[in-house]
């Protein structure tokens, strides 16, 4: 189910009303589960199976292993859990990929080589929900949390509809202990969660969809471009991926708060980022902090040497590249913030205590510097091939045509710059802030004035709906 | 404040219109099934220019499916019920000559990707609602969202005009004559296909007939179950059609196709009562017109006994 349809309006309408009648907590957590595969389903019901096969496959794999004192057993069952996910993953996600580079490989070596893929369409979410149970186990297994004692916690932890379809990926520690109390959200709650279900739905639909996207689509899917086109496209599609993740993450956290939950915060302001592993400490931290807990770390992290933490950095940015997708582009975006995470950390180490860096305006240069490497970077993550992304990405260094035959109409391009630019600004002012700080502190009228104005854009400024982007991830 | 936005466009001339898009297709999609749906296939023109209701009406209450899509060639559609299995009916596919080139044949894929993959109870229930909103509220239109009549208002000093062409919940469209101006109409689109016709250089025969046998395969494929596919000629009037038989005639090309494709042909010059219909701007029928034309359709589909 879409976060910005009317369904999941009524759905959620629905959910909320009945999680507030007299009825056992247990009761309560049993209709959540039931509500959360329906959300699931309202897509495509036969993948529940997956959903169903990834919870059972690590509750079991999980218990077992939790009562096993070997290490080799143990070892065993945590292998089980890691072949089980992410062979779901290869066989759904990654499996057309796999045969499109075999078949190219064999054919350089003139053997035929042809495969179907496994599944025509990806189902929504796995990405998300196999982390979250593969990250349960791997918990598990370090000794790190005790298995849930209900089936039904645990199944609920994996498919709470706000965060099963795009994240944010919740870890059983941060989930599983808010389930032993019944909830009731107070009224406080409850209205910070509508404001950012209002929030989020404002950032999608507007400003994603509506302003944006048609600035992205016009030149990634159109004709030649000139370096200014190119640059227009790329800081519009900065805007776009940005307002449609963090506004699908808002809708989540919202949904979750009026429920009397909480997730864990996905964006931080990243454009505001000054170097690139502040980037990646603010921006869709749910993912950059699993891939450091279950990759960067157990590759040995920063603790065998320089060049090992180098070659550490570029295989997890890689991996979180393909992890987005099974297209060598996603690979080359991951390759490239490897690069960028590299050359910073070697600059860290060469001119890291100079006083020069501590001057507000060199930190403004470098936040500044930040942001265009960050969106020249996003080029190839957008481009639908990779000559496309290179022949953009060389038009923003300044190897464009002299006029661009992309069909960008002029009032779109300023509009889609001006709402970046406003978006920026709003991250330089929420960098040392969080938003319900914000919230908190701002006087009623002030929040009933920007709530109202929310509510009017989102109703006067319909687009044409597009998907969620991190629904194909 | 949303009272006043609405009670400004209304002022203004604009009134509730329903959003084609690929939800709506999505929803007639889902009903070609069986052996008595009659699906329309093609562009604008089919659209247009046939009545599902009055077609579905002459053709004893057949279910008639309008999924032409606006601006994009329906050959991908086409593709999409020849692998339907579940699809025996009748197909009424509109074909324009300068569509049949490899970079239009995949224009509705978009629209059949959204069927198979995003379709579902979340969309249906989604469209239904947004349905009655676009037919109660002219402000739920994105053509004249905040945003685009802002955009318009600094740059040229007006707001949208209100829409010309309206679209059914059966998905077929008509046109206002109140709202548009035909001659300014039909200029534009004169120059739009001479500039188009200049830019793509000579027509590739080879490439045509080898998209015309990609087509003969494909229909061969529906005749194997017992569904029936019909080639439409749609008018096209005056200067348009002189233009498009200069660059394609029709001895050259569309006798050629039809006799090899395999599947019955309709021309609007075959028929008299489709032969002398005007078209507003060169190339589309306005509602009346588009009666006659549906009228005569069926008498033809009757008379050659095609079902």
């Amino acid at each position: 189910m879409t976060f910005t349809s009317y369904t999941f309006a009524l759905f959620f309408a629905a959910v909320w009303a009945f999680q507030r009648l007299p009825l056992p907590w247990t009761a309560r957590k049993a209709f959540f589960l039931f509500a959360s595969y329906g959300f699931y389903a309202a897509w495509k019901w036969p993948y529940l199976s997956l959903l169903f096969a990834s919870t059972a496959a690590d509750w079991f794999l999980a218990r077992w292993l939790a009562g096993q004192t070997s290490l080799p057993r143990r070892r065993l069952l945590l292998s089980a859990s890691l072949v089980f996910n992410l062979g779901l993953l290869a066989t759904f996600k990654y499996s057309g990929f796999l045969f499109e580079n075999l078949s190219r490989m064999f054919g350089q070596f003139g053997v035929p080589f042809s495969a179907e893929p496994l599944s025509a369409v990806l189902p929504v979410g796995i990405s998300f929900y196999t982390f979250q149970t593969l990250s349960y186990t791997i918990d598990i297994y370090r000794g790190r949390l005790a298995p849930a004692r209900s089936p039904l916690d645990y199944a609920l932890y994996v498919a709470f509809f706000p965060q099963l379809v795009a994240g944010p990926i919740v870890r059983a520690a941060d989930f599983l202990p808010q389930l032993a109390e019944p909830k009731k959200p107070s009224d406080q709650t409850l209205g910070f969660g509508l404001a950012l279900i209002t929030l989020g739905v404002f950032q999608k639909s507007v400003l994603a969809d509506g302003v944006m996207a048609p600035v992205a689509e016009a030149v990634f899917d159109g004709g030649t471009v000139s370096m200014l086109t190119a640059w227009a496209g790329a800081l519009a599609f900065a805007g776009q991926i940005y307002c449609d993740f963090a506004g699908y993450s808002a809708i989540a956290l919202g949904a979750a708060a009026c429920l009397g939950f909480s997730l864990p915060e996905n964006f931080r302001a990243p454009y505001a980022a000054i170097g690139f592993s502040d980037f990646w400490r603010r921006w869709h931290v749910s993912l950059s902090s699993w891939l450091r807990d279950y990759l960067y770390v157990p590759l040995g992290g920063n603790h065998r040497g320089e060049l090992r933490a180098h070659a550490n950095r570029m295989i997890t940015m890689l991996l979180g590249g393909l992890w987005h997708g099974a297209n060598w582009t996603y690979v080359l975006w991951g390759g490239l913030h490897g690069a960028w995470l590299i050359l910073e950390r070697v600059c860290v180490r060469i001119a890291g205590g100079w006083t020069v860096w501590r001057r507000p305006m060199v930190r403004a240069l470098l936040g500044l510097g930040t942001l265009a490497v960050v969106c020249w970077t996003w080029v190839f993550f957008r481009a639908r091939t990779l000559p496309r992304a290179l022949s953009i990405a060389g038009a923003m260094l300044g190897g464009g045509e002299k006029t661009a035959s992309v069909n960008l109409a002029l009032a779109d391009g300023i509009a889609a710059l001006a709402c970046v630019l406003g978006l920026v600004a709003c991250h330089i002012w929420l960098r040392r802030r969080t938003l319900a700080d914000v919230c908190a502190r701002a006087p009623w009228w002030a929040r009933a004035l920007v709530f109202s104005v929310l509510v009017f854009l989102i109703c006067t400024m319909p687009g044409r709906d597009r998907a969620f982007i991190y629904f194909q991830f | 404040m949303l009272a006043g936005w609405e009670a400004f466009l209304r002022e203004r001339g604009h009134t509730p219109e329903l959003v084609d898009d690929a939800d709506l297709w999505s929803e007639w999609r889902e009903q070609a099934a069986g052996d008595d749906a009659v699906v329309l296939l093609g562009s604008s023109r089919i659209q247009l220019g046939i009545v599902p209701a009055r077609l579905s009406e002459r053709l004893q209450g057949r279910r008639v499916i309008q999924l032409a899509v606006d601006g994009a060639a329906p050959f991908a559609a086409l593709e999409d019920l020849a692998e339907d299995e579940e699809f025996r009916g009748l197909i009424l596919l509109s074909l324009v000559e300068s569509t049949l080139t490899e970079k239009d044949w995949p224009g509705q894929a978009e629209y059949v990707a959204h069927y198979h993959n995003q379709w579902s109870f979340d969309r249906r229930v989604h469209r239904k609602i947004a349905t009655e909103r676009q037919r109660l509220l002219a402000s739920a239109n994105p053509n004249v969202s905040l945003l685009r009549s802002m955009q318009l208002f600094f740059s040229e000093g007006r707001i949208p005009a209100p829409l010309w062409l309206h679209t059914s919940p059966d998905r077929s469209r008509a046109v206002d004559p109140e709202r548009i101006d035909f001659s300014r109409l039909t200029e534009w689109r004169l120059s739009r296909l001479r500039q188009l016709y200049a830019a793509a250089g000579p027509v590739d025969e080879a490439e045509w007939f080898a998209l015309g046998e990609r087509m003969r395969s494909v229909i061969a494929r529906l005749h194997e179950r017992g569904a029936r596919v019909v080639l439409l000629r749609l008018p096209t009037c005056g200067e348009h059609w002189r233009l498009d038989q200069e660059r394609y005639p029709r001895g050259r090309f569309w006798n050629r196709l039809t006799e090899r494709v395999g599947a019955p042909a309709i021309h609007f010059l075959d028929v008299p009562a489709m032969a002398r219909l005007p078209c507003y701007d060169g190339s589309h029928l306005a509602r009346p017109e588009a009666l006659i034309f549906t009228d005569a359709l069926a008498d033809e589909l009757k008379r050659r006994q095609i079902r």
